[in-house]
């Protein structure tokens, strides 16, 4: 969080207090914030400064500055960067050689897809880095190649796809990424080991990757405002503390869409085959049909020893999920028939009836 | 509001004054602009003084409250996961006054206020507050999507107030870049609530705790 001296203003920028002790002597802050600035140089940064090598930390936000001076390299012992609430459109490209500094805060600027300079990720120490309520349509592909990152902010973006590049981030300990347009979680976001908050709020995403339940050190999953129907059953085995889904479809638009695809007839041979137990091996078949064999996924009732392939039938169980929360899991059955009560589809004449028994059978279920 | 003498009886002017006492306001003496965090609890505590609260002036006074975030550093903790409840004054068991920090997107459960007084400053940043009728009793096994009464926005100081009989809310921070900080003031205090679910109108028991009292963390935590 942004750590800044308290100001005049009461209800404009938001302050933790909790970091001020990181600055106990005064004397290594340059604090220009809240003046209305359109832009300030070295000279004047310096202006009242003895040693410009002494400076850990400089707060310049809330002005209204349009660029940073390319000089700010001279702060070679800087640590903490704050830009937020300016009109930053681009970074110089001389911010990548401060090799000290850990906390980058760029909120509420105008920054974009070209904004960050290429060699970004050579400020290999940073490890908070808040790029939230810019214009960036990308996530920044140089993100991934800065491992030491633990604090990433990226909220209120305008970011539709994000890379499947999420692995290298396994220091990173909080991931915001709120208030954009993603569509789709990559499966590498389960491999982010060290994840502790994770908010995915107010996106387009219907589903979550099974990745997920790797994730055994996340306490906060952030999921509202989503599209959300189900979630994938795995997610009971996170241990959470915090999780939200207000604001998503869940049960009632699903039920709607409950459809069942007839399987085809390689699928129902393949089935047979293997709840059969027939053998079969490169001799007798083509290698294709090897594989599409071994990928047989097993039916979740755990009374049913069926498997599918593509064809699968969506089911809803609610679960109490720790005693807190009550959610709506996805499962993955081989056919209706498997369902405790089984979802019928059709041959009632009047429509809501139809859907009223369809949802009260998912519930139910 | 008038009163009617029953003994006219010329000389018992003490009894008579005794009688007005009764009426006269109870706070008629006090600021109604407290200019500081400690002016506010202490107009607090003389407003709570007696058995009698007057709520109007409780309001009034939350809402001419101003302060500066000098004031308000020591309750201002936020945390990733979720918002913190930051008790400033335990008003000696009638009333709880405290901060809460949201830090970006956080927001509350829908929530009763067991029976108390509810007043909601916002003193930092945006606040919605979503209120929302008591669920229908239909019965054990009905399940019910909540109806919101309405949906409204605090911010630069504005109050909100809330009991039992007005409904249930919600209370989030819907910015994904700013935090928002309020004052909360709740007569007389409540250390349970029942939390609904949304979808359901189901409602179960909840447990409220503070993160910090008087600016030390809870050992809770």
């Amino acid at each position: 969080m942004a750590t800044a001296l308290p100001s005049q203003e009461g209800y404009e920028d938001d302050y933790d207090l909790d970091d001020v002790d990181d600055f106990d002597d005064f004397s290594d802050t340059i604090d220009y914030s809240h003046l209305n600035l359109n832009a300030i140089d070295y000279n004047e940064l310096t202006a009242t400064v003895e040693n410009p090598h002494h400076i850990k930390n400089i707060q310049l936000n809330s002005n209204s500055l349009l660029t940073l001076t390319p000089e700010i390299d001279k702060f070679q012992s800087l640590i903490t960067l704050e830009l937020s609430n300016n009109q930053l459109v681009q970074l110089p490209h001389e911010i990548i050689y401060l090799k000290n500094l850990k906390n980058l805060y760029l909120k509420n600027n105008s920054l974009d897809d070209l904004s960050l300079p290429k060699d970004f990720d050579q400020l290999k120490q940073l490890e908070v880095i808040n790029l939230g309520g810019n214009r960036f349509k990308q996530f920044p592909y140089q993100i991934f190649r800065m491992v030491n990152l633990k604090e990433l902010y990226m909220g209120s973006n305008r970011i539709t796809i994000l890379p499947d590049l999420f692995q290298t981030l396994t220091k990173m300990e909080v991931l915001y990424l709120g208030g954009n347009q993603i569509g789709n979680i990559p499966d590498s976001i389960g491999y982010m080991d060290s994840l502790i908050v994770l908010n995915l709020c107010d996106n387009r995403l219907r589903t979550l990757p099974r990745s997920i339940s790797r994730l055994n050190r996340l306490k906060s999953l952030s999921l509202h405002n989503n599209q959300f129907c189900a979630l994938p059953p795995d997610i009971i085995r996170l241990d959470l503390q915090e999780l939200s889904l207000r604001n998503n479809p869940l049960v009632v638009r699903f039920v709607r869409d409950l459809t069942y695809d007839v399987p085809t007839l390689k699928e129902l041979a393949a089935r047979t085959i293997k709840l059969h137990r027939v053998d079969y091996d490169d001799k007798s078949i083509p290698k294709c049909l090897i594989e599409y064999l071994n990928s047989a996924k097993s039916c979740l009732n755990p009374k049913c020893k069926g498997v599918y392939f593509e064809s699968c039938h969506k089911n809803i169980k609610f679960v109490d999920f720790c005693g807190k929360f009550y959610l709506p899991l996805l499962q993955f059955l081989c056919s209706p028939a498997c369902t405790p009560t089984s979802t019928c589809s059709m041959t009632t004449t009047n429509h809501s009836d139809d859907m009223n028994s369809k949802f009260k059978k998912v519930l139910l279920g | 509001m008038t009163e009617t003498l029953l003994n006219t009886n010329m000389h018992d002017i003490h009894d008579i004054q005794l009688i007005r006492q009764k009426y006269v306001d109870n706070t008629a003496h006090l600021s109604t602009h407290p200019k500081s965090l400690n002016e506010l609890i202490e107009l607090l505590y003389e407003a709570f003084a007696t058995n009698d609260v007057n709520i109007d002036y409780v309001h009034t006074i939350m809402n001419n409250y101003k302060g500066n975030v000098k004031e308000w550093a020591p309750f201002l903790k936020f945390q990733p996961n979720k918002y913190t409840r930051n008790l400033v004054d335990a008003g000696n068991g009638k009333f709880n006054l405290m901060i809460l920090c949201w830090a970006e997107s956080q927001g509350s459960s829908i929530h009763d206020h067991t029976n108390s007084h509810c007043f909601m400053k916002c003193i930092q940043g945006t606040l919605v507050e979503t209120k929302y009728a008591w669920p229908k009793d239909g019965g054990e096994n009905t399940e019910t999507p909540m109806e919101i009464i309405s949906r409204t926005e605090l911010k630069d100081g504005k109050v909100a107030y809330i009991n039992d009989s007005i409904g249930l809310h919600r209370v989030e921070n819907p910015s994904h870049t700013d935090t928002a900080v309020t004052l909360h003031l709740y007569v007389p205090p409540y250390s349970h609530c029942s939390v609904f679910d949304e979808r359901t109108g189901r409602t179960k028991e909840a447990h409220v705790t503070f993160y910090s009292i008087n600016g030390l963390l809870t050992t809770s935590e």
